[in-house]
């Protein structure tokens, strides 16, 4: 990139600002996702009377360019900004759940999207980025001036929830909650406040596993040895070994439910070997950990808060869907950020990642900026 | 500076302990990876089947008959990995399941992946297989479609593919019922399977005795709409995985169009005697070929040189019939077909549909050629439901294989009395005209005898002909429209040589009418008369 450092147009100064390291490993995740996808969609598009194809692949080429420039356009917000974009997007996804319940389509027992055309959207997907930087403002608002910033953070928390709860999507509700108690956490929420926090939530647990039978048997298929699709994507993984099979010669990705979603790691096993597993694993860390510690090194606690929570959302996404292909989490449907299909959850990671690189660019000390 | 909070510091050291717990976190995702797919300590034992497709639900004909149910099956496959010697192994299986053992040991050789051993296996061989006591083996239970009755109706049933999903015909167009059907509950079809018995064994006989390409045939209700039997030779065995040489797949009522000749001649005199342009007793010069800008309308034998308009149509004359079409001509004869649904794709429960051909450029020449049935491609069961729509009184039919007994309220095409003026003049064909042969003694069939010479390389050809035979019994209240069409018949012996519908097509219309119109519950009209003397 041929900019300079004395540049100071509005592109050189994000350039020499964002944090590249970063950057660099998301883009190489949306490459992933593209080739996977190139490599999961005739299994996926495959009906018995119509052979497969790639429409889901040039849909996703469509998806990730637009994912593209929300991330771009969301990292040059500055922290004023990024709230108040976060604000209007909380709204919006929230009123947009709202609809999705009451007008949305049911898909397999879910109300969960909207429908524009062909296009569907799940608003509740970006709950989550805008929930993260409000959450940090109400704490970092807490620190400056004795705003009762927790207070805050759980009246935003449960319309959210309750929300989450009616669709239903517990796992999203979970990984919400997760992140609320991490930033109270972050935010210098006592220890005895965080281990009461943690016996309740076990307790929670307990009781979904006692009234919900779906949870018990989802627990007890874990325990013995995986349930049919957990199954057949170690299959999957084992069948890859070292080199995997050669990309399109798969042939579990055919009889594996949700290949090109929630189990689009185990298409990657299959196909092209351990080594670009683990180089996807070490890319999501790197992105999570390069964030956390960005954020952990600014000056403000918003920026702190705001960009350690996006980060740990990423994450946290990233570890439990790679845990649940390869069996070392029990199963529950989610997404892998940046490579599984779909149109929103790209979108809501693009968001969510955006904020992220914007809150952790390097700034100067500006007269401004520092009153705020 | 001063006054900034020391929080931060705090802050800043509960995200580094979170930076550190998300290394612990993707570093044991990497170590599992490793674990996993390079140490191969993945899981060992078989995986718990689960059936992956819900069943289908059985197909029957309309009196209850099984057509299509699933059967329980096996798919198995193996990790070779586990297995001490890949030579036993690829044997013990090939002679289990009946896979090919070349195929076997070249996959198991590299001892790696997840290899599909056999597919559909059914569960004696799925217990012939847990008896070889191989290790690493998975078994996939599920289910596998089975026609019990074979050939017979394989086209308009159709197949589904190795997952279940219907791939051709009523299995592919009634997808969502068979799949959708509350607590199992078959799907009845129109189809009687006595009926389509005594059908394909006629058609196959006709095949046989004239060495025809291919015949097609079926017998539908002209009331309802509904199709009782559907069939087209050559066949194929539903079964089997592969076709035998000689078999199709090629559906011929539907899947092909063809120019049907003289039985089209049905809907010329429909129109000409709706719209009043013709009187049956009026006399008609087919004493010569009809000239029409450079091209000639013969009829096959010199007929006349005056006949009544009526015995134009019994005795099928070619130059007759374009006379009386060119007095409604183009303007009319258009929308008519359009009406009777011969210019737009037919749509039934069948997906394999041709659309008709004609021409874009419809003027007084192509209006009296396709009064004569060339010029105009139509698939046999548009053909068919138009011709119902004529002779059930005048209303328009619309085929189905779904049993509905309801008599259809089509849009009314022609006034009653049109149709019943139809119904005589088709009668004279049998009583007096080219398909006599096709007359069962008590049925009083009605029909039209079709004979239309194929189109080679531009021109007709006159020795490769489709002839067919379009009956309707009882003629003076039709209930049931039987068609047979053969694709280059070669006239024998005895047919004194002929191949023309009237000698190929109308006698096994007429076998067919004897034998399914006792079982369909059609009261014979001598009796009735010798009844009341």
């Amino acid at each position: 990139m041929n900019l300079s450092r004395a540049d100071t147009s509005g592109f050189a100064r994000w350039w020499w600002t964002i944090d590249r390291v970063s950057l660099t490993a998301v883009l190489g995740l949306m490459a992933i996702g593209l080739l996977l996808a190139f490599a999961a969609s005739p299994a996926a598009t495959d009906h018995g009377s119509a052979a497969g194809n790639f429409s889901y692949a040039i849909k996703q080429l469509g998806f990730a360019a637009t994912a593209l420039g929300i991330m771009i356009g969301a990292s040059f917000l500055n922290y004023r900004q990024t709230r108040m974009v976060a604000a209007a997007v909380f709204a919006l996804a929230w009123v947009g759940a709202v609809m999705a319940l009451l007008i949305g389509p049911n898909v397999n027992g879910a109300h969960r999207w909207l429908e524009f055309g062909s296009f569907r959207l799940e608003p509740s997907e970006f709950l989550k980025p805008a929930f993260g930087v409000l959450a940090a403002a109400f704490l970092a608002d807490k620190m400056k001036r004795g705003f009762p910033g927790e207070a805050w953070t759980l009246g935003f928390l449960a319309p959210a929830v309750i929300i989450l709860l009616m669709q239903p999507d517990v796992g999203q509700t979970a990984l919400l909650s997760i992140i609320c108690v991490a930033m109270l956490f972050f935010a210098g929420l006592p220890y005895y406040w965080i281990g009461a926090l943690g016996v309740g939530g076990a307790g929670l647990a307990t009781l979904a596993y006692f009234i919900h039978p779906h949870v018990r048997e989802r627990i007890s298929q874990f325990m013995n040895d995986g349930g049919y699709q957990t199954g057949l994507a170690m299959k999957a993984f084992e069948a890859g070994g070292v080199t995997g099979v050669g990309p399109g010669a798969g042939t579990i990705k055919y009889r594996l439910p949700d290949a090109h979603t929630d189990f689009i790691f185990a298409v990657a096993g299959e196909e092209f070997g351990v080594f670009l597993c683990v180089l996807i694993a070490v890319l999501f860390g790197v992105v999570t950990i390069r964030l956390m510690l960005r954020s952990a090194r600014a000056r403000e606690p918003f920026p702190q808060l705001a960009g350690a929570g996006l980060a740990l959302a990423i994450g946290l996404q990233a570890f439990i869907n790679m845990g649940v292909s390869l069996s070392v989490l029990p199963a529950k449907g989610m997404t892998l950020p940046l490579i599984s299909y779909g149109g929103s959850s790209l979108f809501a990671v693009a968001l969510t990642l955006g904020f992220a690189l914007g809150l952790t660019r390097q700034r100067p000390v500006l007269p401004e900026e520092a009153k705020r | 500076m001063a006054k900034r909070p020391v929080q931060p510091s705090l802050v800043r050291n509960r995200i580094a302990l979170a930076a550190i717990f998300s290394a612990v976190c993707f570093s044991v995702i990497a170590a599992r990876l490793v674990d996993v797919m390079v140490l191969g300590a993945g899981v060992t034992g078989a995986i718990t089947p689960v059936i992956v497709h819900p069943m289908r639900a059985d197909l029957v004909d309309r009196n209850g008959v099984l057509i299509a149910r699933d059967l329980p099956v096996s798919d198995v496959y193996a990790s070779p990995k586990v297995f001490w010697d890949v030579s036993e192994a690829a044997h013990g299986l090939a002679e289990a399941t009946g896979a090919e053992e070349g195929r076997l040991l070249a996959a198991f050789a590299p001892k790696r992946g997840y290899i599909p051993v056999q597919r559909g296996l059914s569960p004696d061989r799925r217990e012939a297989v847990m008896r070889l006591g191989l290790p690493g083996l998975t078994f996939e239970d599920g289910y596998k479609r089975f026609y019990p009755s074979g050939r017979i109706v394989s086209h308009a049933v159709g197949q589904v593919d190795t997952d279940e999903n219907g791939v051709s015909g009523l299995e592919l167009g009634l997808e969502k019922h068979l799949k959708g059907s509350k607590d199992g509950a078959p799907v009845q079809l129109s189809l009687d399977m006595r009926v389509q018995y005594v059908l394909e064994h006629e058609m196959e006989e006709a095949q046989h005795a004239f060495n025809a390409k291919a015949t097609a045939g079926l017998v539908l209700n002209v009331r309802t709409g509904e199709v009782l039997a559907l069939a087209s030779l050559p066949d194929y065995e539903p079964n089997a995985r592969t076709l035998s040489p000689g078999d199709s797949i090629r559906n011929r009522m539907t899947q092909d169009v063809y120019e049907l000749g003289s039985i089209f001649k049905i809907f010329a005199f429909t129109l000409a005697i709706e719209e009043k342009t013709v009187r049956l007793d009026e006399l008609i010069n087919v004493g010569k070929p009809l000239k029409l800008g450079n091209h000639y309308i013969h009829d096959f034998e010199r007929l006349g040189p005056l006949i009544p308009a009526a015995m134009v149509f019994a005795e099928s004359s070619n130059i007759g019939t374009a006379q009386i079409e060119m007095r409604s001509g183009p303007t009319k004869q258009k929308p008519f077909l359009k009406k009777l649904g011969l210019l737009d794709p037919l749509k039934t429960e069948l997906p394999e549909m041709a659309s008709p051909l004609y021409p874009r450029h419809w003027e007084e020449v192509e209006a009296a050629t396709i009064a004569y049935g060339h010029g105009i491609s139509v698939n046999p069961l548009s053909f068919a439901a138009a011709a119902a729509s004529v002779v059930n009184g005048g209303t328009r039919v619309r085929p189905t294989f779904l049993k509905d007994e309801k008599v259809q309220d089509g849009e009314r095409i022609i006034s009653e009395e049109t149709s019943r003026t139809m119904r005589q003049l088709m009668r004279l064909v049998v009583t007096d005209g080219t398909g006599s042969k096709a007359d069962v003694p008590g049925y009083d069939v009605g029909g039209k005898t079709g004979t239309a010479e194929k189109a080679e390389n531009g021109s007709y050809a006159h020795h490769l002909l489709i002839s067919s035979f379009c009956g309707v019994f009882p003629i003076s209240d039709p209930q049931y429209l039987v068609f047979i069409m053969l694709d280059e018949p070669h006239g024998n012996k005895s047919t004194g040589g002929f191949s023309t519908g009237g000698a190929v097509a109308a006698p096994s219309v007429g076998r067919v009418i004897a034998k399914i119109a006792p079982l369909l519950g059609v009261r014979r009209t001598d009796t009735v008369a010798a009844a009341n003397p």
